[in-house]
Formats: structure tokens, sequence, C-alpha cells
């Protein structure tokens, strides 16, 4: 498998604090990756360097040229006074793609992450529904690159579950993904590959299946460390 | 456009424009009831001739609020809520995104501005005064000008600026620029290199009151101020480039 995406000695500074620091990752097509660590580790300030969100003070990110890349936030904001098929249409919009605008295949995004057409607000969602939602506007530009930050925080049993089924589709249908998740049963089941990150920096990788060990006590044994 | 669209839809659905007509209707029901009613030299007018450009300069001055209202906040809510993560990593730049705010904003004031004039107009009409539409339908262009030039300055402010800093230095912005004659004259006596460096900040201050004056000018068939009015054209061009140029440093 090719890759879609290089970090090649990615940092970033604020002022006195070193958020990422010296960063190298060979993402590939295909795979499902994940991005672990404890909180402050530095994985979202990853996220927010590959999107664009926040410039890197040094170092090299090389996305494939023409790769589409979906984003679902870890915390959500969507207009209250929309209704998630205005909502996907907002955004629909925005893509400018007028393909993407049409209403029976953002019905059907709405569908495959769980949602309805129908008239409620954004308002009266609950924590899942905009999670949800937030996966479903991810996935206007039928992406090759998605990214996800806490896909499956806030959502019950069942919209866990869900939402994993729908990774695992993608995964299916060829999309990279890359995760960024505390809740670590969840990475062991839909993901290939990943690092697991201290402080700014890759203290360890993870690939599924390697080891005997189970992810949760890696990570606890690593990240635990002082 | 769906960002534009979307900024005019959040102030619709937030009854935002409802406030504005309300306040339409109390300045103009008060203006033409016995409370509004001035008193020059012991005679009380009434007078919707000699009461309408109080009444139009008023209503800008609402307008104007509601322009400053909307647009201080109307982008820095959007880095807050990170409603600006799901824009900025669809590829838009930021120069489209804040002008496309400031457009929203533009418009949105542009409506209320609509609505406070439409009040004055049916006032107009049912106090017999039907043959003055046309005139307050042309001073409705001033204070499209004038609403534009503070949405534009303001959110030109909000990129970089807090909200509450943003709003104090607009009101500063407007007090000052309606006491500009009189500054002028204050300053005209100082002397050395403070005193010429406060005369060019005086100079630097836009009227924005005069642009508010012309839809009164245009009432009372009085001349225009065409130098008001190329400079608003100014403030709204060098605002707008502004808001293109200033940017943030993360979503």
């Amino acid at each position: 498998m090719s890759d879609i995406m290089v970090l090649k000695n990615v940092k970033k500074t604020y002022k006195e604090m070193t958020a990422v620091n010296d960063l190298s990752l060979n993402i590939k097509k295909g795979e499902v990756f994940a991005l672990l660590g404890a909180n402050g580790a530095g994985k979202t300030t990853t996220i927010k360097m590959i999107l664009g969100l926040a410039k890197a003070s040094s170092g090299d990110i090389e996305i494939e040229s023409g790769a589409k890349i979906g984003y679902s936030p870890e915390t959500p904001y969507f207009p209250e006074y929309l209704t998630g098929m205005e909502v996907m249409k907002y955004y629909a919009g925005i893509e400018g793609d007028k393909s993407k605008k049409d209403t029976a295949y953002l019905k059907g995004l709405l569908e495959l992450t769980g949602l309805s057409d129908n008239k409620i607000k954004v308002k009266n969602y609950s924590k899942g529904m905009i999670q949800r939602l937030a996966l479903a506007q991810a996935l206007i530009s039928d992406p090759d690159i998605l990214i996800l930050d806490e896909p499956t925080a806030g959502l019950d049993a069942l919209g866990r579950k869900h939402n994993l089924e729908l990774l695992k589709r993608l995964k299916e249908e060829g999309k990279t993904v890359i995760i960024n998740s505390h809740i670590l049963h969840d990475i062991e089941a839909v993901c290939d590959r990943g690092v697991i990150m201290k402080k700014g920096k890759v203290i360890d990788t993870w690939t599924k299946g390697e080891s005997e060990e189970r992810l949760e006590d890696k990570f606890v044994r690593l990240v635990g460390e002082e | 456009m769906e960002i534009v669209v979307n900024v005019i839809r959040e102030k619709i659905r937030k009854k935002m424009l409802y406030v504005t007509m309300a306040l339409g209707i109390i300045v103009v029901a008060v203006f033409s009831t016995d409370m509004g009613s001035l008193t020059i030299g012991g005679k009380s007018i009434k007078d919707y001739h000699v009461l309408l450009p109080i009444l139009i300069n008023v209503l800008n001055f609402l307008n104007g609020a509601i322009a400053l209202a909307i647009s201080c906040s109307t982008i820095p809510q959007e880095y807050e809520r990170r409603t600006s993560h799901l824009i900025w990593s669809r590829g838009i730049s930021q120069s489209r995104y804040h002008m496309c705010l400031a457009a929203g904003n533009i418009v949105v004031s542009w409506i209320s501005g609509i609505i406070l004039y439409a009040t004055l107009g049916v006032f107009a009409v049912v106090n017999g005064y039907s043959n003055i539409l046309g005139r307050i339908a042309m001073a409705t262009v001033f204070m499209m000008i004038y609403s534009a030039c503070i949405c534009m300055l303001t959110s030109a402010l909000s990129i970089r600026i807090p909200t509450l800093f943003t709003g104090t230095i607009m009101v500063i912005i407007l007090v000052f620029g309606a006491l500009r004659d009189a500054l002028k004259l204050l300053t005209a006596t100082l002397t050395g290199v403070g005193g010429a460096v406060i005369k060019r900040a005086v100079m630097l201050i836009p009227d924005l009151a005069g642009i508010s004056n012309q839809a009164g000018n245009l009432v009372q068939e009085k001349p225009l101020n065409i130098h008001v009015i190329i400079m608003a054209f100014l403030v709204i061009w060098v605002a707008g480039l502004l808001v293109m140029i200033l940017r943030r440093e993360e979503a």
C-alpha cells in the first residue's frame, strides 16, 4: 500500500510550549490509523496541522495530490436553528460540488450515520445525534481521507456499535481513516495501526495483532510511565 | 454564498429582525404622538416635514447600533464555536470566509434598516404624508451606505480584537465622528508635533454621522455633501481590504 499522507519532523510550538515535537508518520492508503495518547499529548494539534487549521512551526506534511479530506470534530457545533438536512445542505453548498447538494444523496448520508431527514432542529439533538451529524457532514465530499476526532464519544452502546460498523464499511470502500480516540476498545476493534503519543512525541507504535498484550495495557504501561 | 445566507438565516431565526421591527414601531409611534413633539420657543412642532430628518437620524442611529451589535460578534463567534474548523478544513480561504461573514452582516443590517424605514413610511401614510414616500425611499440608500460602513469596519476589527474591545473602539469612532467638526475647532489652536499628530488623527476619524445626515438632507431637499459620500465609499473599500487581509493564526 502506498502512503497517502506523510508527516516529516513536524513541530508545533506555542510561545514556550511545544505541543508537537519532531513528529514523523506515514499513513497508508486504505488503512485505519489511530492517534493515541493522554490529554495534551499533541493528537488534536497534529490533526489541526493536517487539516490546515494550524500551521506547523517546522517540518512537512505531504498529502497525496487531489485527495479529499473529511473531518468530524470532537466537539462539533452546528447552527442550532437548522435541521440536520439543512446542516448537510449548508456544508454541501460550501463544498461547491453540485452533485453533492442533491437531497437524496444527503439523505442517504444521514441515514448511513443513523439519522433521518426529519424536521427536528439541531438544538433538540442529543449529543450522540450531533456526533452522528458530524460524521455525516464529513462524508459529504466522498473523502479519500476521513479524520475523526473522538468519533464514538457521547454515543450510547448502540450508537458506538453502529459507528464502528460504519467505519469498517468505509475501510472496505477503501477510505483512509485517521482516528483520535480515548476508547481503546474501539481502536482495537477497527484500527490497523497507530502511534502512542506523549508530550508531543511518538513514544511507541501499535499494530493490530502484533502482540498478545492488549492495547489498553500497553497504553497504561507507556503513558503512565513518568 | 452559503455562508452569507447562513448569517442572514441565523439572525432571522433568532428573531433579531422582529426586535428591529418592534423598535422601529416604538420610535416612529413616539414621534407621531404628543410625547414625541418638539417644542421650539414654546411652540409645539408636530409637522412631519420638520420631524422627518430628526426621525431619520434616530432610525439611522438605531440601525447603526444594530449593525454594530451584529458585526461585533459574528466573526468571533464562528471561532469560539469552532464552526471555523469545518469551513477552513474545506479549503475556504480566510479572506473569503471573513468577507462572506461581513457581507452577511451588511445584508442583515440593510434588511433591518429597510424594516425601520418601512415603519416610517407606514406612519407617514397614516398621518397623510404619502407625498414624502419617494424621498424616504431615496434616503434608504444613505442608510445602507451608513450601515455598510459600520458593518465593514466592525467586521475588520473583530477578526483580531476581542468583541468587547471592538465594540468600544467602534463606539469611540462613532462618537468622535459625530463630534468631528467640534474636535477640528478644538484642535485648530494646537501647535507643535503633538498638535500636528492630534490634528491628523482627527482628520482620520471617518465622518459616519455625516453620512447619516445626508439622508436628512435628502428628505429636506438640502444639497448633499459629495465629499462625505466619497469618504463613505472609501471607508467601505479600506475596511473591506482589511477584512480580506487580516488573518487569524488558527481556526
